[in-house]
This record gives structure tokens, C-alpha cells and sequence, in this order.
């Protein structure tokens, strides 16, 4: 810068009038090329690849959005299915405890049943083996009676025996 | 004619055995003959059998009725 200012002081360097405008029209021109080769591909370029970024993070967004609102009904259904698998174990344990009462029931009826017709084939079974005993011993008292009346019986009484049956028949 | 037999555990004396032929000719409303037997058995008094009528008057057979009836 020094030497060119030295120089046109000297008056060694002249500058055309010509030059500048040709610089100028080169600077144009470049300006031009630059503006169109360049400049608006590259600008075109960055808009595109800000709407494209753009629309991915709509999308994303959309999408978390619908993400949010899936896990939520999700939840919910989560949520329902955990209420109605409680209530569906609170009946079954309900219907089970019933259940088990009924047959408790049953069952001790049926036993009370098994008892009182046991105590009853007992009841049953004293009468006959007493009404048998009472048999047995009747029996054994008759043959006794049988025994000692053979011995006992005198002629006297044999008449008495005698004159009472006939006075009996008489009468039948 | 009707012939019955009578049993009795011990003889049987003429007006015993009067009374049972009197009694019993009215019975069968004619005429009968009667046999007598012994039979010790009957311990006392006497059992008549009459064609399938039977009379029982001895001891064994009321000791036998109490008998059945205790069963």
C-alpha cells in the first residue's frame, strides 16, 4: 500500500478510468455468477433443509403428542383392568366362602343325619335284643314252670284242671 | 259215626270221662265214640281232638301259649 501510494505520488502508477470500470463490471459480474451459482442454490438449499427440519419436529412433536395420549389411554385400560380383575377376585372369594359354607352345612347335616340313624339302628337293635332276652328268659322260666309243675301237679288239681276247661267249652 | 280222641296226662276217672262225652256229643249234635289216651307230656288236664279241631285244656299247652306270647 505504501509502494502503490509512493508510486502515484511519483506519478508512476496512473490508474485508468477504464480499469475501475472494468474492475467494477468483473466485481458486477462476479457478484452475479456468485448471487446465482451460489448464493440462492446455498440459500434454497439452508430454506429447505429448515423447513425440512422443521416439519420433522412438527412430526416429532404430533407424534409425542400421540405417544402421551396412547400411554394414557393404555393406562387407563390398565387401570380398568386392574378394578375389574379385584372385583372379579372379591366375588370369586365371595362365591368360594358361600360355597364352602353350603357344603359345611351339607355335610354336617349328612353326618347329623348318619348319627341319629345310627342311634336309632341302636335303639332298634336294644329292643330286639331285649324283646329276644325277654323271649329267652320267658322261655326258660315256662320250661322251669314245665319242669316243676310235672313234678307238682297232684291228682286233685289235675280234676280241678280238668272240670275248669270243661266248663269252658260248655260255654263257647 | 264220629270217633274223637282225648289225651290227658294221668286215667281219667268215670265222671270225668262222663262229662266229656256229654259235652262234647251236644257238640258234634250226634252220636261219637271216644278213645282215651295217655300222654305225660301234658303235665295236667286234657286235649280233645275233633277230625282238625283241636280243644286244649292242659297245663303244657297254656305254659306253651304264655311261651309265644313273650316272643
Amino acid at each position: 500500500m505504501t509502494t502503490m501510494t509512493n508510486m502515484l505520488a511519483e506519478g508512476g502508477l496512473q490508474i485508468l478510468p477504464l480499469d475501475i470500470v472494468q474492475h467494477v463490471l468483473c466485481l458486477l459480474i462476479l457478484i452475479f455468477f456468485m448471487t446465482t451459482l451460489v448464493y440462492n442454490p446455498v440459500l434454497k438449499f439452508i430454506n429447505n433443509r429448515k423447513a425440512s427440519v422443521e416439519a420433522t419436529v412438527k412430526e416429532n412433536e404430533r407424534l409425542s403428542a400421540e405417544v402421551k395420549e396412547i400411554k394414557e389411554n393404555s393406562d387407563k385400560i390398565i387401570e380398568d383392568a386392574r378394578k375389574k380383575a379385584e372385583f372379579i377376585s372379591f366375588e370369586a372369594t365371595k362365591e368360594a366362602e358361600i360355597k364352602s359354607k353350603e357344603i359345611l352345612a351339607e355335610a354336617k347335616k349328612k353326618s347329623n343325619d348318619i348319627i341319629e340313624q345310627g342311634k336309632k339302628e341302636i335303639e332298634n337293635q336294644k329292643a330286639k335284643l331285649e324283646a329276644e332276652v325277654k323271649a329267652q328268659v320267658g322261655s326258660l322260666a315256662i320250661d322251669i314252670a314245665s319242669k316243676v309243675l310235672e313234678r307238682e301237679v297232684s291228682a286233685e288239681d289235675n280234676q280241678k284242671v280238668i272240670d275248669e276247661c270243661l266248663k269252658g267249652w260248655e260255654n263257647n | 259215626m264220629k270217633t274223637l280222641r282225648v289225651l290227658s296226662s294221668k286215667p281219667l276217672s268215670q265222671e270225668s270221662k262222663e262229662k266229656i262225652e256229654i259235652l262234647f256229643r251236644k257238640k258234634v249234635e250226634g252220636q261219637a265214640d271216644f278213645v282215651y289216651e295217655i300222654d305225660e307230656s301234658l303235665i295236667g288236664g286234657i286235649k280233645v281232638f275233633d277230625g282238625s279241631i283241636v280243644y286244649d285244656g292242659t297245663i303244657s299247652g297254656k305254659l306253651e301259649q304264655i311261651k309265644q306270647s313273650l316272643r
